[in-house]
């Protein structure tokens, strides 16, 4: 693909096995310890990928220096074949990909339905203040409210949440951009299981519209049920990928991750 | 009763109750593992033990001692210790420097170091890596350190929210099974867990909370084979 390609406005509908995203020989350090090293992957458009490794691998840094917060020393990031290493976060969102965080990053003092609106609104800060939230776009942050069984505490400020509460707002907020590629940190921690479900079949439809997903997640039942492909960090570097099959009789990766 | 709690509200600022008329109770040696829906009230609860929000209503008796309201220092000094949510370490400071912090409230060095002694017993990481900076350690490591810190003062009750919350598998299943030697040992433990089947199979005893009071208490494996909690709290799935 090429770096110069313009960005596409349409939604892929099928894996067409072109790159949605590419990581290339990327090294990130943080005062000399290596997090990051020649990290490189690729994920295919309309996959649902998991990343996976063990705590302090280097998957939450690298969904840093994916999406703008962080800047590698070395190697290059693709968004549908445009190199984005330098570019700001909100360009990024500008490209068509947004990101959730692990420990999750709102808008404390804003309501719930505030903050749905806030992904939405990202190019006109001063609409996001002065607007009112009408219409379309309430029916649709209201809707995606209800699916996370949030509808009740609209009005409440989202630092009134709990840790659980605040993911699936988190979550739904995301999806109010309607991003082409949405990478997810650890989208069932802290989650109820019957709502891990929930979540699960909303990224199967999703997907199946042609949303992109990237998703770190420790939990194995949802990794192996939802991802194909799974691509497995260690120390900084992928280890193993393939199928969720493949990865979990993979010897190395049971050496390095889910073995006892 | 070790803990005994009656008819418990609370809530935050000028919101609505968050619990609403919990009763609980926990004899001592019990593990019990609380699972329910987000926003049940969990981590309201093990708040409102340890002191750190106060109880609107209702009554919190702690070996007979009505405690309901009292300061979290207090509370800490009659035993109960809270392992908060996410992470707690101070990570600045060395493992071994967080584990004097758990022991501020022992003036007496002798018992102070003797529990340390105990906590490095069940976690030998503290010792391993008793000069690195906390917040170096990876989550697991950093969760164990966090319970050895709660347990260096031999509390009698331990509030645990969700300790396996971002964890990898092999850490997880670690903690859970530190969590089962501290309760052979005699210590009462409150659990929060999200991963229902792991706490509920680790615990003794499970209770599904739901919109701020207890619906079902029952013991940990039976409630993992009931069709309704399994369709209502668990899932249909495995899950780890």
């Amino acid at each position: 693909m090429s770096a110069a390609s313009a960005p596409s406005a349409a939604v892929a509908t099928t894996p067409d096995g072109s790159p949605a995203l590419t990581v290339s020989g990327i090294d990130k350090s943080f005062g000399g310890i290596r997090a990051l090293t020649g990290c490189s992957l690729i994920v295919t458009t309309g996959s649902i990928t998991s990343l996976i490794g063990p705590n302090g691998s280097g998957k939450t840094t690298l969904f840093n220096c994916m999406t703008g917060f962080y800047r590698p020393e070395r190697g290059e990031v693709y968004i549908r074949g445009i190199p984005v290493v330098g570019k700001r976060p909100s360009d990024i969102v500008h490209l068509g990909v947004m990101r959730t965080f692990q420990v999750t990053r709102l808008f404390r003092r804003m309501t719930v339905l505030e903050n749905m609106i806030v992904p939405v609104r990202q190019l006109s800060l001063r609409s996001l203040f002065t607007a009112a939230i009408k219409g379309h776009e309430r029916d649709r942050a209201e809707g995606l409210l209800e699916f996370v069984g949030l509808q009740g505490l609209r009005d409440h400020p989202a630092e009134s949440l709990s840790f659980g509460q605040q993911k699936l707002l988190e979550l739904a907020a995301a999806l109010m951009a309607e991003p082409e590629i949405l990478m997810l940190d650890e989208p069932a921690g802290g989650l109820n299981p019957v709502m891990i479900e929930k979540v699960a079949g909303h990224i199967r439809d999703l997907n199946a519209r042609g949303m992109t997903f990237l998703i770190i997640e420790h939990n194995m039942g949802f990794v192996m049920d939802l991802c194909d492909p799974v691509i497995v960090i260690h120390r900084g570097t992928v280890i193993a990928q393939g199928s969720p099959e493949a990865v979990r009789e993979d010897p190395i990766v049971l050496d390095a991750y889910l073995g006892d | 009763m070790l803990l005994e709690i009656e008819g418990l509200h609370a809530g935050y600022g000028g919101g609505d109750d968050v619990l609403r008329g919990v009763d609980i109770a926990l004899a001592e040696g019990d593990f019990v593992c609380l699972i329910g829906p987000n926003g049940a009230g969990k981590s309201t609860l093990l708040r409102v033990v340890s002191g750190i929000l106060r109880p609107r209503r209702g009554t919190i008796h702690f070996d007979g001692i009505d405690v309901a309201g009292r300061r979290p220092d207090l509370l800490f000094r009659l035993g109960i210790a809270h392992v908060p949510q996410g992470r707690s370490t101070f990570p600045q400071m060395t493992v071994h420097e967080n584990l004097l912090m758990g022991a501020y409230s022992v003036r007496d060095h002798s018992l102070a170091r003797e529990g340390l002694r105990a906590a490095a017993a069940l976690f030998p990481i503290v010792i391993e890596q008793a000069d690195r900076r906390a917040g170096l350690l990876s989550g697991g490591e950093q969760k164990q350190v966090e319970i050895a810190r709660a347990i260096v003062t031999a509390p009698r009750l331990m509030l645990l929210d969700e300790p396996t919350l971002g964890l990898e598998p092999r850490a997880a299943r670690t903690v859970m099974s530190k969590m089962r030697e501290l309760n052979q040992q005699g210590m009462t433990i409150l659990l929060v867990e999200q991963n229902a089947r792991t706490g509920l199979g680790a615990a003794r005893t499970g209770c599904v909370m739901e919109l701020g009071t207890i619906k079902l208490r029952g013991e940990g494996q039976r409630l993992l084979d009931d069709p309704r909690v399994k369709r209502l709290y668990l899932g249909e799935r495995a899950a780890v």
